[in-house]
């Protein structure tokens, strides 16, 4: 079989068996999904507006996984897999940084995509949510925001001397992002002060994306969140690539 | 002072992926992840070679064929370091580098490992073992090299360091050598 499909499969089989994504990125945004619902019911977003406030939540729903999986997960499993001296191991084989950064990028993918799925389930099975945007350009938007997400995670995996230090970065970098990002606590029902600060988390520009690709409106209102995410996927991937250190 | 090492013919700064094609290495503490079981272990090692060994024959070889779907932190001492020489097999290696394969086993599992090792180098596998323990040495090296701080102080046979030195026991030649024998007394 492919070298790639292999380890994939492997690796993902670890992560099944390690227990925490399948609580912080599949069972987690459900619940919090069924909390909103329970609360908001079929309400209006704003009075006048023709989506619900739940509607409009979905976007950022759906990026709960991202974070779980990107800053947390990622940077966790290879400064994990640093100090356990797996990459020492890996090192004196014929593979190089990117394929397994790839692999890793990969199970986390799955993870999300999975969440995706399943909170979309919840929300139009059981509160009459709507989908009003364009599916393929919310695919897109959500795989753009995913991979500028991740490739924090893997510079600070990339970089992290150890396991302490890349748990510490990954907790500074993961609560503020879930819960002031509007992952979580929506960004609608935050004082515009707490707005103006969140506004500097990357997952909030993240979200405005995949709330205007979900409701089906211009992505020219985000083009400046477009850019940043993109800056982010750049800057953040080429790093982890550049410094990767193998012990 | 600079140094170029070349192994065959391959310089392992430029071309790593390609000199790691033909190279086998055990380290000396055991790294694998949580929860893996031996099957998988063995997998994801082989798809990353070319051409690999099949792991399957390797572990009857070694007889580990039984603990197949075992996970690897059940394994007893003897039978993860029998593991660690079939991971570092699977590449269908030209050589083999052993780190310090015996620490830590007991003696019926150390002959084991001695065994299968000499097994490999009548096949012709060319192997590089550290060891501390001079009877292994003795018993499965042709060549032996002795450091001290970093550096080779000799290189050559057993007979030939038990003829240069004042010492019978490969063990009091050792300490001779690297001129560490006299620290028992204090």
């Amino acid at each position: 079989m492919n070298k790639f499909l292999t380890m994939l499969k492997t690796e993902l089989k670890l992560s099944f068996r390690g227990m925490d994504m399948i609580i912080f990125a599949l069972c987690m945004p459900v619940v919090v999904a069924t909390i909103l619902g329970v609360i908001y019911g079929n309400r209006e977003a704003i009075p006048g507006a023709e989506y619900s406030f739940l509607e409009q939540s979905f976007g950022a729903l759906s990026t709960i996984a991202i974070c779980a999986g990107g800053v947390m997960g990622l940077p966790l499993l290879i400064s994990d897999y640093r100090q356990k001296k797996i990459l020492k191991r890996y090192k004196v084989t014929p593979t190089s940084p990117t394929f397994l950064l790839a692999v890793w990028v990969a199970i986390y993918a799955i993870y999300s995509l999975l969440s995706l799925l399943i909170v979309f389930g919840t929300l139009s099975l059981f509160f009459g949510c709507r989908f009003n945007g364009s599916f393929g350009g919310f695919l897109l938007t959500y795989i753009l925001v995913m991979l500028s997400i991740f490739s924090i995670g893997l510079m600070v995996g990339g970089i992290a001397p150890d396991m302490k230090t890349a748990s510490v970065i990954a907790s500074i970098l993961y609560f503020p992002m879930l819960i002031f990002s509007g992952a979580t606590l929506p960004y609608e029902v935050m004082p515009s002060v707490l707005q103006k600060a969140a506004d500097i988390l990357p997952l909030t520009q993240g979200i405005k994306m995949l709330k205007a690709a979900s409701l089906g409106l211009p992505l020219e209102s985000v083009w400046s969140s477009i850019v940043i995410m993109f800056a982010f996927m750049i800057i953040c991937g080429g790093i982890a690539v550049r410094f990767f250190k193998w012990e | 002072m600079w140094c170029q090492l070349f192994l065959y013919h391959i310089n392992p700064w430029e071309n790593r992926k390609q000199l790691f094609e033909q190279v086998g290495v055990q380290f000396q503490e055991s790294n694998y992840p949580d929860k893996i079981r031996v099957r998988e272990l063995c997998e994801e090692t082989a798809c990353l070679y070319r051409q690999p060994s099949s792991y399957g024959e390797l572990l009857q070889k070694f007889g580990l064929a039984d603990k197949r779907e075992a996970f690897v932190s059940e394994l007893s001492g003897g039978q993860k370091q029998k593991l660690f020489i079939v991971l570092a097999l699977i590449p269908n290696p030209k050589v083999a580098f052993l780190d310090e394969l015996t620490t830590g086993l007991d003696t019926k599992a150390r002959r084991g490992v001695w065994k299968s090792l000499q097994e490999l180098k009548e096949q012709g596998l060319t192997i590089f073992l550290s060891s501390h323990f001079m009877d292994e040495v003795e018993i499965l090296c042709d060549r032996i090299g002795i450091l001290k701080d970093g550096r080779f102080v000799f290189e050559g046979t057993v007979q030939e360091a038990v003829d240069l030195s004042p010492y019978e026991r490969l063990e009091d030649v050792y300490l001779w050598f690297t001129g560490e024998e006299e620290t028992g007394d204090e």
